[in-house]
């Protein structure tokens, strides 16, 4: 009943002409970026992060949760009509997305995937209204030690979900939690690792790394890849539209698919992908027509579309509630957060509860923006897909060298975002995953101070990270988070071959 | 793994080597015996040492092995990416010196022409187009500032 007053309180705050306009502002842009192959929502948000300071905190958050969902379907439109997801959660979109734009059928396709975004993205902030105070509640009783348990357990989850080899991805960790100690220490003020330049001790900002990590790391990949491959050509655009016959198919599955997305959501390092993944085979075991998978089912974008929306909600929940986010986006997001001065954690929605609610408020909003947006101007964000590649460089180099100098105004900020253009392309060109890094970036200050502060209160012993029922709980779930990607492999390598 | 795999492997031990000889030269407690600045990024350093050891391992594990798995795929930088990059840090020494309208339109001009061959009427006008609408959009609409340059 609190949360439902607090919630009427935030849409009091979503409703206003301002908020309205950068929800709107921020479904739009991350659209048109979920639409560029290759970029998904950590580049969304990072190239927007740098522009949000001296922003009001709720009218900045509202922008960028509205590009982070926005991507999302903004992936699906790739996906359906180039057969190239934007980013990873939008794969599954594409066993049964590109085969029905084949078969002349991409408007029906795309509306599917419209109509089906909106449910599970509108059941996944029902949950959040209703599970975050919940989980802000219960994060009160924990302390330095569990706090530390609880950023180990993200990291690991992070790292054992990755598809890519898990050597790498622990590399990709360390570097972002070395990189995470340059600059002044936070507890002696002592400088690390500056080498007497002064432009360092304040740290390596996040965003710089994000935007060259994501956005120019990117770039240089794809135009070596067009060098090598020569451009795609994208389906025939026809105009989107959903059967009275596809709402009747697609209403149980996307139901089903948008409650197990957010309870996937929730979980560290899970995110949509694995949604997406596990909501596809889920279905396709429940559905009478297991046949159609694979050829064009409606079900088969359905039920991937639903769960990858409804998997934003549930990734918000620790984000917000515990300050630990799950994902490379909500890592972003988390550092937007700070940067904005806000203090994402259990004392979140007690000392901020109007950005908070109206947060969650402007989501409900969203979604349905996004659903509006998608009926006129969906050819709009498809015709992104028929722009020379060429056009898409500039626009995001200059974007991203604008978003590196306006952080502090500095050039020796775009140099650096350079370096870490050419690390991200390095990186991605040999497999290293690059959301360990960012999100070890992060948490890497947080980790370290609640780290020494447990050790401060227990007198240097470690068996603080054993004294409590909280802290065991937490060590419980991380070995659930070691084993449980073991358990679902059998069950992914059987998804993967939609046909089979 | 591929063969790359060695050097990146070596690369990863290197970077832990100096970063573990730079950590030893912090505090490793404070005055009043808490841990210091150095506690945590020794750590951090002794398992990114650990980390490359395992991956240099199984890089050199599988070069003695029948097959390097997509041995024919390089991890090394190719050439469109380096060229790429050698304009992007053209275009940062122009923004600097010439300011950001110039250098953009500069930066646009020569990336479309030059580097993805586009016609050069195409080429000037998109990159204008570009450098007039981030310069405005920015500077009026967001009220940020962006550089002036420093010999116009």
């Amino acid at each position: 009943m609190e949360s439902f007053q607090h919630l009427i309180a935030g849409f009091g705050s979503a409703i206003s002409l301002v908020n309205l306009l950068y929800a709107t502002f921020g479904v739009f842009v991350g659209q048109i970026i979920g639409v560029l192959p290759g970029l998904g929502p950590i580049t969304g948000l990072s190239l927007l992060v740098p522009l949000v300071f001296g922003m009001e905190p709720t009218s900045a958050l509202i922008m960028l949760c509205g590009v982070y969902y926005g991507s999302f379907f903004g992936g699906a439109i790739t996906s359906i009509l180039l057969n190239t997801p934007g980013d990873a959660a939008a794969v599954v979109t594409t066993f049964d997305g590109y085969p029905m734009a084949r078969q002349g059928q991409a408007g029906r396709a795309l509306g599917i995937a419209a109509l089906s975004s909106f449910i599970g993205g509108t059941i996944s902030v029902l949950g959040l209204t209703f599970v975050m105070p919940i989980m802000s509640k219960a994060a009160l009783l924990f302390g330095p030690a569990e706090y530390t348990m609880l950023i180990i357990m993200a990291f690991l989850a992070v790292l054992t979900f990755s598809s890519t080899s898990k050597t790498k991805a622990v590399i990709s960790a360390l570097i972002g939690l070395v990189i995470a100690t340059v600059g002044q220490d936070q507890i002696s003020g002592q400088p690390r690792f500056t080498f007497g330049i002064f432009e360092l001790f304040n740290g390596f900002d996040f965003a710089l790394v994000a935007i060259g990590l994501f956005a120019v790391g990117e770039v240089l990949l794809r135009v070596e890849e067009i060098h090598h491959e020569g451009e795609q050509k994208a389906a025939k655009f026809t105009r989107a539209f959903v059967t009275i016959e596809d709402t009747k198919r697609i209403a149980k599955p996307t139901f089903v698919s948008s409650v197990l997305g957010f309870v996937v959501g929730i979980l560290p390092g899970a995110g949509a992908t694995i949604a997406a993944f596990m909501s596809y085979g889920l279905v396709k075991s429940i559905s009478k027509n297991k046949d159609e998978f694979g050829k064009g089912a409606p079900e088969g974008i359905a039920a991937p579309e639903s769960a990858n929306n409804a998997s934003v909600g549930g990734a918000m929940v620790p984000m917000l509630a515990l300050g630990v986010p799950g994902s490379g986006s909500t890592a972003v997001l988390l550092g937007a957060m700070m940067v904005l001065g806000l203090n994402p954690g259990p004392l979140f929605m007690t000392e901020s509860p109007g950005v908070a609610w109206g947060v969650i408020a402007s989501m409900y909003i969203g979604n349905v923006i996004l659903l509006i947006m998608n009926i006129p101007m969906i050819r709009l964000f498809a015709s992104v897909l028929y722009l020379p590649y060429s056009y898409i460089a500039l626009g995001v180099l200059v974007l991203s060298f604008v978003g590196a100098y306006s952080i502090q105004n500095s050039m020796f900020d775009v140099y650096l975002m350079l370096g870490a253009g050419l690390v991200g392309y390095l990186m991605k060109k040999n497999d290293f995953p690059l959301a360990p890094l960012i999100l070890t970036l992060v948490l890497g200050g947080l980790l370290e101070g609640n780290f020494r502060k447990s050790l401060l209160t227990s007198d240097g012993s470690y068996g603080i990270f054993f004294g409590s029922v909280t802290a065991l709980l937490i060590w419980g779930l991380i070995l659930l988070a070691l084993l449980t990607p073991t358990l679902l492999k059998g069950k992914q390598s059987m998804l993967k071959k939609p046909g089979a | 793994m591929r063969r790359v795999d060695l050097f990146w492997a070596l690369g990863v031990l290197a970077l832990a080597a100096a970063y573990l000889t730079a950590a030893m030269e912090l505090p490793m407690t404070t005055r009043r015996g808490a841990p210091g600045a150095g506690v945590f990024p020794l750590y951090m350093g002794i398992l990114l040492a650990v980390a490359g050891a395992v991956y240099l391992i199984q890089a050199m594990l599988v070069r003695l092995g029948k097959r390097p798995v997509n041995d024919s795929s390089s991890g090394l930088p190719s050439r469109p990416a380096m060229v790429l990059m050698v304009f992007m840090i053209g275009y940062a020494v122009a923004m600097q010196t010439l300011g950001f309208l110039i250098g953009t339109f500069a930066f646009g001009f020569l990336l479309l022409s030059v580097y993805f061959r586009l016609t050069a009427l195409k080429s000037l006008l998109v990159s204008l187009g570009v450098a007039i609408v981030i310069h405005f959009g920015f500077t009026i609409g967001l009220k940020l500032e962006l550089p002036v340059g420093l010999i116009l």
